[in-house]
């Protein structure tokens, strides 16, 4: 099944819902439409591939776990408006762990998070099937600094996991490793392996993933 | 037989939603690996916006690869069905990018295949690399142009497809034989 058919089947349903009173409206600033939901993807090549948790709390600034606030439009990827931006979608997740936290580095309160973007025409975009999450929602979040400072975004499409009562949600190709490893798993089981992740990361015994770095 | 009205009902209105509403009521996707974009014809016309010098031989390599597939590939300095950016863009997760900005839709709005693509190289996180890795780059880019996923080492067992996930086959600069066949399938 390719992307646009999936886009299709999820649309039909969507229409529904506004049909029925359900759908939100989405924002509108100036002559811009922001979707209130993800219209599309983005495919790509990433930096980072992990094959453990271990490797990729190793590779972080910063893992937390936390619960999910309300999203909000943030800065542009590229010139603002030009038609190969970006522009942010962020998510403000509150902290209840700190699993990771590289170079002393001190992590409380809530924190910015990208999450989804929108090209400069209004479409939503989810990348690399890191879909958008919605207030409320619980996670693992294995994050880096970003490049703009406003927000932490994270290392790769492997390193988002929702944690819900179906168990853990992981993001990413559905075909990959490690979202097969913790799919549907029991959310105690995963922060259980997590949390030796982050010890096998702080003796050593994980180290972070350099195969990304040019050679 | 008997008909459910209220099933009718909801199937009608969610008809005519698709088509009153357009695009704005678009609704979440699911992301799996495996799939790319997918063109709405065999002929791909390429624009480059003001590239540089190791983007433009990226570019000039993954219009290559798709060429030698099914898709014929054309240059233009007009409207294109994919426009191709390079720049740094401000994140540090990727080194190339692609998305539809236009899709078909069906007589009830339902999207089909994509008409526009607009591809991004990040000049910023392929910096230091050499100009293989930006092949490489270009190569997978232009492979989800042409609707190919991802391929991941258990799949691409001798280590021979651009369309591997990430950033640690530099040297892998070819769309192989198995990328081939799975775009012929897209037609």
């Amino acid at each position: 099944m390719n992307v646009s058919r999936q886009v299709g089947g999820a649309w039909l349903a969507a229409a529904f819902l506004m049909m029925s009173g359900c759908g939100s409206q989405a924002e509108v600033s100036r002559a811009v439409t922001w979707d209130d939901r993800p219209e599309s993807v983005i495919k790509g090549k990433e930096i980072h591939h992990f094959e453990s948790l271990g490797e990729m709390v190793a590779t972080a600034d910063v893992v937390v776990v936390g619960t999910v606030g309300e999203a909000r439009r943030g800065g542009w990827y590229g010139d603002p408006g030009a038609p190969d931006s970006t522009r942010a979608r962020l998510v403000d997740v509150q902290v209840e762990k700190v699993l990771w936290a590289a170079g002393g580095r001190r992590v409380e309160g809530s924190l910015a998070v990208a999450n989804g973007s929108w090209g400069p025409e209004g479409i939503g975009y989810m990348t690399e099937g890191v879909r958008w999450l919605e207030p409320g929602e619980r996670g693992l979040f294995a994050l880096q600094e970003a490049e703009s400072g406003e927000a932490l975004e994270l290392l790769n499409s492997q390193s988002q996991f929702v944690l819900g009562r179906a168990g853990v949600e992981p993001s990413g190709d559905a075909e990959g490793d490690l979202a097969a490893q913790w799919r549907g798993k029991p959310v105690a089981a995963f922060l259980t392996a997590a949390d030796k992740g982050a010890h096998d990361a702080a003796t050593g015994a994980a180290r972070p993933d350099t195969k990304g770095e040019p050679r | 037989m008997r008909i459910d009205l209220r099933l009718l009902t909801a199937l009608v209105a969610a008809a005519l939603g698709a088509l009153l509403l357009g695009p704005l009521a678009v609704p979440a996707t699911a992301g799996h690996g495996e799939e790319g974009i997918d063109p709405d014809n065999k002929n791909q016309s390429v624009r480059k916006h003001s590239l540089t010098e190791k983007g433009n031989k990226a570019v000039n390599w993954g219009f290559g690869q798709l060429e030698n597939s099914v898709i014929d590939t054309s240059w233009t300095s007009g409207d294109a069905d994919i426009g191709v950016y390079d720049g740094d863009y401000d994140q540090n997760q990727w080194v190339g990018q692609v998305r539809c900005v236009d899709w078909n839709h069906n007589a009830i709005g339902w999207p089909t295949t994509c008409d526009d693509i607009t591809m991004r190289l990040d000049t910023e996180n392929l910096g230091p690399w050499s100009q293989w890795m930006w092949n490489s780059t270009g190569c997978h880019e232009f492979g989800h142009t042409g609707d190919l996923g991802h391929r991941q080492s258990s799949n691409d067992s001798d280590d021979n497809s651009c369309m591997r996930d990430d950033a640690d086959a530099p040297s892998l600069i070819y769309l192989d034989g198995h990328d081939d066949d799975a775009i012929k399938q897209t037609f």
